[in-house]
């Protein structure tokens, strides 16, 4: 069309905007309120394989999912707009696809209507579908593997208990009647035996970590007090090799939010080995504050004045089963895997530990850990569980990491068991792996927001019927109700509502609760 | 004399807990799984519970919960034995109203220690002439 033809400009941006929805590759109708044709472009009829010239039908029978349709139709009556709705429709064919649809009100030729954009992404949700599929898949196969890990480890200590067990009881038959020239093959049988069994807690540890299996269990760590129990509790050790163990906390280092087990467990490793690798000598710990990527630290110093390392050692020291040398492991024993699980765990715990070493003068090992981990490192791993395994299960899912502890420790008291999920990106997979009674979901979170966790559990067929209580600062009751939860609660949490709702949709946590009643 | 009730399913761990128990001059009670265990707490009043968590019938957790729920036994100490495996198990032990927990395989100085404090007279002597020696 040249400029000249043009009566007039308006006229002309008419037609050249229906020109251009013509071409669109887009699906565009055009509906009277009461779901009439007033326009549709090429496209809509090429999507849906309308015969060209034949006036379709318009159906609700062309709906996949009609409670999908319901469900839609609701939020378009309530907020006069749907937009990006991702459906599936039936072609004339009967071949389903998938779409992307975006409804709203207008005005055409004078009168009121609706108009709709469709654009198919068919060949997307198939992919997406595929690589969910694929995904899942390889979870499951982790899983199976680290459960496989776990029952093995389990069923493998159970006869060694016996064996250090028995092997123990003899050394003491043995003091008792006087034999005492079988005491140091028992003890060599007990030692083997503690041996093995370190190796076992430490593969069972190294899976665990690896299938992203370990929980952590964030509380106020009094950092003083732990740092006098890991001198307590080496100082047998340090007699051994009559070393000297030192500590020293500064003043401003107070608490710090982490997971003390894991914390405790590092410490006791490092101090053991400077124990270890040192004799006549000196090891400290010292602790005092940092910082770690501009948030605060603290950081644990172990050094010793050992056997020290070259470079060379020091450079394969966190890889699993590798000591310094394998020579190390006859002359001072160990399993090789303290370190590697060492490093590790202080990765969970949003930190990191770092070696400096000279042959023949001694070691420095230093853990870097923030006093308050991140919400991204908390969200990469769940806080772990409050309650008993066991309870009847909830689960939790918010991006406040004040609200777990709080509703974590009120539904514990209750006697339910609460999994953590600290944001809307892996909700999903928690709940399909919980399988919990009931959810308490969030809204405003961020990347994923409530109402898409909501949309995506009431849309999956096994997990559509676990009762969902939404959880949220605003007052969005009917959107939520209408979106498929099974109640709406209002933050700040009241205990008694809470405890309340809960038990109407998981169950009491306890029978003798009902009881106790009479 | 102080009277100890041990609850275990294993018959090689229950053995060999309370015969070095037995030497050092405790008294034993045995319950095999968590229903016998609340039952023994009821008949036998035993000064001190050796609570095994992963118990057939009814676990650890549980017999614990009912035992501390009793009036009859709620103040009866309870120290769970807790498997490495389980990280998690020994919060969930406190939480359940356990007094104290430790690890199997069982130390048996370091869980000496740890019952020492519960019982009200303390640890026997030990009647064995080492012991005494």
């Amino acid at each position: 069309m040249s400029e000249a033809s043009r009566p007039d400009g308006t006229r002309a941006s008419n037609e050249q905007a229906r020109e251009l929805l013509e071409v669109a590759p887009i699906s565009v109708v055009i509906l009277t309120e009461e779901g009439k044709y007033l326009y549709r472009n090429p496209a809509h009829d090429a999507i849906y394989r309308y015969e060209p010239g034949r006036m379709p039908r318009l159906s609700t029978e062309m709906w996949v999912d009609p409670a999908e349709r319901e469900r839609l139709l609701e939020i378009f009556r309530r907020t006069g707009e749907m937009r990006n709705a991702e459906v599936q429709h039936r072609r004339a064919n009967g071949e389903v696809f998938w779409g992307l649809m975006t409804w709203q009100r207008l005005v055409y030729d004078g009168q009121p209507a609706l108009a709709g954009w469709i654009y198919e992404i068919t060949e997307r949700k198939l992919a997406e579908q595929a690589m969910e599929q694929a995904r899942q898949a390889a979870e499951q196969a982790n899983q199976i593997k680290s459960e496989f890990l776990a029952n093995m480890s389990h069923e493998l200590r159970t006869p060694l208990n016996a064996i250090i067990g028995y092997a123990q009881i003899l050394q003491e038959d043995a003091e008792d009647e006087e034999l005492d020239q079988f005491i140091p093959d028992l003890r060599k049988i007990e030692n083997a035996g503690k041996h093995l069994l370190g190796l076992i807690n430490g593969i069972l540890d190294l899976s665990k970590i690896e299938a992203g299996r370990m929980e952590v269990y964030l509380e106020p760590v009094d950092v003083a007090g732990l740092a006098e129990e890991v001198r307590t509790l080496t100082a047998p050790l340090a007699k051994n090799n009559e070393n000297v163990v030192q500590v020293e906390v500064a003043a401003d280092v107070g608490t710090l939010r982490t997971d003390v087990t894991k914390l405790k467990q590092s410490l006791l490793n490092l101090v053991s080995n400077a124990c270890k690798f040192t004799r006549q000598g000196q090891v400290r710990l010292d602790v005092d504050t940092t910082a770690l990527e501009g948030q605060p630290a603290i950081r644990f110093r172990v050094s010793d004045t050992g056997i020290g390392m070259t470079p060379e050692q020091q450079a394969k020291l966190f890889q699993p089963f590798t000591q310094a040398d394998s020579s190390t492991t006859r002359q001072y024993g160990g399993t090789g895997l303290g370190l590697a699980i060492t490093k590790r765990l202080c990765e969970l715990l949003g930190g990191s530990v770092t070696v400096s070493s000279t042959i023949g003068e001694g070691s420095c090992f230093t853990i870097l850990l923030p006093r308050q981990p991140s919400a991204e490192q908390a969200q990469a791993q769940p806080a772990a569980a409050h309650g008993p395994s066991g309870a009847p299960t909830l689960l939790l899912i918010d991006d406040d990491p004040q609200v777990h502890d709080v509703m974590g420790a009120m539904l514990s008291r209750d006697g339910y068991r609460v999994e953590h999920v600290s944001g809307g990106p892996g909700a999903v997979d928690a709940v399909r792996r919980v399988r919990p009674l009931a959810i308490l979901l969030d809204v405003m979170m961020p990347q994923v927001d409530g109402w898409s966790v909501l949309n995506a559990l009431k849309q999956d067929a096994e997990l559509a019927d676990i009762p969902v209580i939404i959880v949220s600062m605003l007052d969005d009751r009917p959107l939520g109700l209408s979106l498929g939860a099974a109640e709406f609660l209002t933050k700040p949490i009241d205990r008694a509502t809470l405890a309340e709702t809960v038990r109407r949709f998981a169950g009491p946590a306890r029978p003798e609760a009902e009881e106790g009643g009479r | 004399m102080s009277l100890i009730l041990l609850v275990e399913d294993n018959p090689e761990n229950r053995d060999m807990l309370s015969r070095r128990l037995l030497r050092r001059g405790f008294e034993l009670a045995y319950a095999e799984d968590g229903a016998q265990a609340v039952e023994s707490a009821r008949n036998e009043r035993p000064d001190l519970i050796l609570m095994d968590l992963n118990l057939p019938v009814m676990d650890g957790w549980e017999a614990t919960r009912r035992i501390k729920a009793d009036p009859a036994t709620a103040a009866i100490p309870v120290i769970a034995l807790t498997a490495h495996a389980m990280a998690g198990d020994s919060q969930a032990a406190l939480e359940a109203g356990c007094d104290d927990y430790d690890t199997k395989p069982v130390d048996l100085p370091r869980l000496l220690e740890k019952m020492r404090p519960l019982l009200p007279d303390g640890l026997p002597q030990a009647k064995r002439p080492r012991d005494e020696a």
